[in-house]
């Protein structure tokens, strides 16, 4: 059990890529923190670093308030989860699990109990005897963290763990992981580009791109009050739309942009009053736009382009001007099934509105 | 744009019969989704409609004419297959012109077509690379725009976004779909992503082991599956099964298993006393299990076991004694703040019940 701090770390790969830049992050003792991007964005450096797989450039990296940026990998006490469970194929769970002690020379007795005790703890009992090859998806998942779990270590380290599973096994292994995560309360850093896995697991999400940290917070938080442009773009399925223009007043405020306009409620034009005449972006997620049903304010009007239906919604693309909008409606919101090229009327409430800087990328509202 | 219909179709590879009596139609101009889990036979299906793989048994009518005798080559489809097949000393532009030639198109539609396809694909900056030098995904979209930079008769695409992340495929789907609907094209379109399937198709072919289990409409699929396969496989997360007794006391039907008793409405009452068999499967959807914060009218307790957020839902796996469910809620329909290990009280609405024959796992017709 421990908190895991990172202070300033940078890490430079030769002298043209900065790999990681001015990463600042708390793990506090039993959390699962989830660092999420797209390839490329850093995230498995900076767990490469707290594993001491590389070396950070400069910054600090400190378990439970000691600094371990030059301790060897194997004396940090973390333990290491890799994507396909690395299990030995030709040991049983009983000796997979027995492996690290042994290695350290353990007395055969304290082996023997500690396995019982871990086995137990994972539902594992009954299987002590199998191979990999005789056990399920999700228990070979409990025989990898067993294995790393009795060890005793202060950290876990997960690359991926999931992403070779297909999209079923996937849904269900996150939810028994995130159970065995909240009776093991053990601090865990777990790396993933799955924005669908960082919301459903994440105590603490941690949204990385190009280097830099985006933004730190709950879920619910990243997903109600993105930092920025690319947190709002990454994190939500299918993503927020975005629409370029200005606020302009006439009779009242109204937003326009390629070919469209949304004439604003007047609560909203009282908020973006400040904006007027500036570029921006406007940002609203297709879950949050419902039937317009004869409101006038915050009204998307637009022509059905694709409708696809999706269990027991439509996500319906709306052609609005020159731009594309997309739209998550339950299908008991129809008396039949939407066609293209009929005239649809969407609205947002005035809180389900979001607004970016287009140049700094900033969110405004 | 033909018609495409399949009778009886049975294909044998040695001893090991990877079709069995795979009959269905593809209405002219339509886009059919074949789905199933991998090993179910959906590419075979493709590649017999392509004249690929020729049946031991069975015929591919096209616009009623039977298709057998046709070469693939005569057949007039342009196919995108799983493996990419790229021309690796040609450039995207290359690759994509080179089926146009023999179509003797004029070079201003040549150009034009190439246009379509490259702002279609978002290839724009990457038209004069070669695939050595490309990504999975970015060859991928170059397989799937050397198919669609053609007019044929039939499209055949076989997992056409497999490589893509989640977010470009989200909008490639749409687009794909898109394209279909204005070419009017028949198509034929496997993947094994249920998602996708009910995204783009106008008719779904649900397949497992060699076999059809259902064909109909993404919504058909959705809300009328027509047996316990079909049921688990379309629809994320899965469909709770619950293995339960039918009793009676006095007029009213239960069903019942060891941590929950539901009291069966008119409508299923009348059809399970005429099905008249003792044990029956109930699934219920988990967006469409209500949760309560205090007990209601047909409910029973549960513990919140784990709590998954989703944009602007939560994913509850819940815990009633040995029985374990999940439910979809979206967070402002829920009037309280869930927390691990809280009781609930959970309703399955009956109207969203679906009745399964444990023995022919067969879907029982009825309604609550």
């Amino acid at each position: 059990m421990a908190t895991l701090v990172l202070e300033k770390l940078n890490l430079w790969y030769g002298r043209h890529t900065h790999a990681v830049r001015d990463v600042d992050l708390v793990v506090e003792d039993g959390e699962l923190c989830v660092f999420l991007g797209p390839s490329g964005c850093g995230k498995t450096s900076t767990l490469r670093m707290i594993a001491g797989f590389v070396k950070p450039t400069s910054g600090k990296i400190y378990l439970d308030g000691e600094v371990i940026n030059d301790l060897y990998p194997g004396d940090r006490n973390v333990a290491m989860i890799f994507q396909s469970y690395a299990l030995y194929p030709h040991l049983t769970v009983r000796e997979q699990l027995a492996f690290p002690l042994k290695a350290k020379r353990t007395p055969r007795q304290e082996i023997a109990q500690r396995v019982e005790e871990i086995a137990h703890f994972l539902h594992l009992e009954d299987f002590l005897d199998r191979y990999p090859q005789e056990l399920s998806a999700g228990q070979r998942q409990r025989v990898a963290i067993g294995r790393a779990l009795i060890r005793k270590p202060k950290l876990f380290l997960m690359d991926e763990p999931l992403s070779q599973l297909d999209a079923r096994l996937r849904v269900e292994m996150r939810a028994s992981l995130r159970k065995l995560q909240q009776e093991l309360r053990i601090t865990t850093i777990y790396v993933t580009h799955d924005q669908t896995e960082a919301q459903g697991l994440a105590d603490k999400i941690m949204v990385m791109h190009q280097g830099r940290v985006q933004q730190v917070g709950k879920p619910i938080e990243i997903y109600e009050n993105p930092a920025n442009l690319f947190v709002a773009g990454f994190v939500g399925m299918p993503a927020m739309n975005f629409l370029r223009g200005v606020f302009l007043r006439g009779e009242g405020v109204e937003f326009r942009g390629n070919g469209m306009r949304i004439p604003l409620s007047s609560g909203l034009g009282e908020r973006v009053a400040p904006l007027e005449g500036r570029e921006v972006i406007l940002g609203v997620r297709p879950e949050h736009l419902m039937l317009a049903r004869g409101r006038e304010e915050n009204v998307i009007r637009g022509e059905v382009y694709v409708v696809e239906p999706q269990s027991n919604e439509y996500i319906v693309d709306v052609k609005f001007g020159g731009e594309i909008v997309k739209v998550r409606l339950e299908k008991r919101e129809f008396a039949s099934p939407p066609r293209p090229g009929e005239v649809i009327e969407v609205t947002f409430e005035d809180r389900y509105l979001y607004l970016f800087d287009p140049v700094t990328e900033k969110r405004l509202l | 744009m033909p018609e495409i219909r399949l009778e009886g179709i049975r294909v044998r590879y040695g001893s090991n019969v990877v079709l069995r009596d795979v009959s269905f139609t593809v209405p002219h101009g339509s886009l059919c989704v074949i789905t199933g889990p991998s090993g179910c036979g959906k590419t075979t299906v493709l590649r017999v409609i392509a004249g690929l793989t020729r049946p031991e048994r069975g015929m591919v009518y096209l616009d009623g004419q039977p298709a057998l005798h046709i070469s693939p080559g005569e057949r007039d489809v342009a196919m995108c297959f799983q493996t990419f097949a790229l021309y690796p000393h040609m450039t995207v532009r290359e690759n994509w012109m080179f089926p146009l030639y023999a179509e003797k198109l004029s070079p201003q539609e040549m150009a034009k077509r190439i246009e379509e396809v490259t702002r279609l694909l978002h290839m724009e900056f990457l038209l004069d690379r070669y695939p050595g030098q490309l990504s999975g995904g970015q060859q991928q979209r170059v397989a799937l725009g050397r198919a669609l930079v053609r007019r044929p008769k039939i499209y055949l695409l076989d997992e056409p976004l497999g490589n893509l992340d989640a977010k470009l495929r989200v909008e490639m789907r749409a687009e794909i779909r898109k394209i279909q609907e204005t070419l009017g094209i028949t198509t034929v379109y496997v993947t094994h992503d249920q998602t996708e399937a009910q995204a783009v198709a106008d008719t779904m072919v649900v397949m497992d082991f060699g076999e059809v289990k259902q064909v109909g409409t993404p919504e058909e699929v959705y809300e009328r599956p027509a047996n316990l396969f079909v049921a688990g496989f379309i629809g994320t997360p899965r469909m709770n099964f619950f293995s339960l007794e039918v009793q009676e006391e006095g007029d009213q039907v239960f069903l019942v298993s060891q941590v929950f008793s539901l009291p069966v409405g008119p409508g299923w009452a009348s059809s399970l006393r005429s099905w008249g068999k003792g044990k029956v499967i109930l699934g219920v959807r988990p967006e469409n299990v209500l949760l309560f914060p205090y007990p209601e009218d047909h409910t029973f307790p549960a513990t919140l076991e784990v709590i998954e957020p989703q944009s602007n839902e939560y994913i509850f796996t819940l815990a009633a004694g040995e029985v374990s469910l999940k439910a979809r809620v979206r967070r402002n329909t829920l009037s309280f703040t869930p927390s691990p290990g809280q009781r609930v009280w959970v309703r399955f609405e009956e109207a969203f019940w679906h009745l399964f024959d444990p023995e022919s796992e067969k879907r029982l017709e009825g309604r609550g």
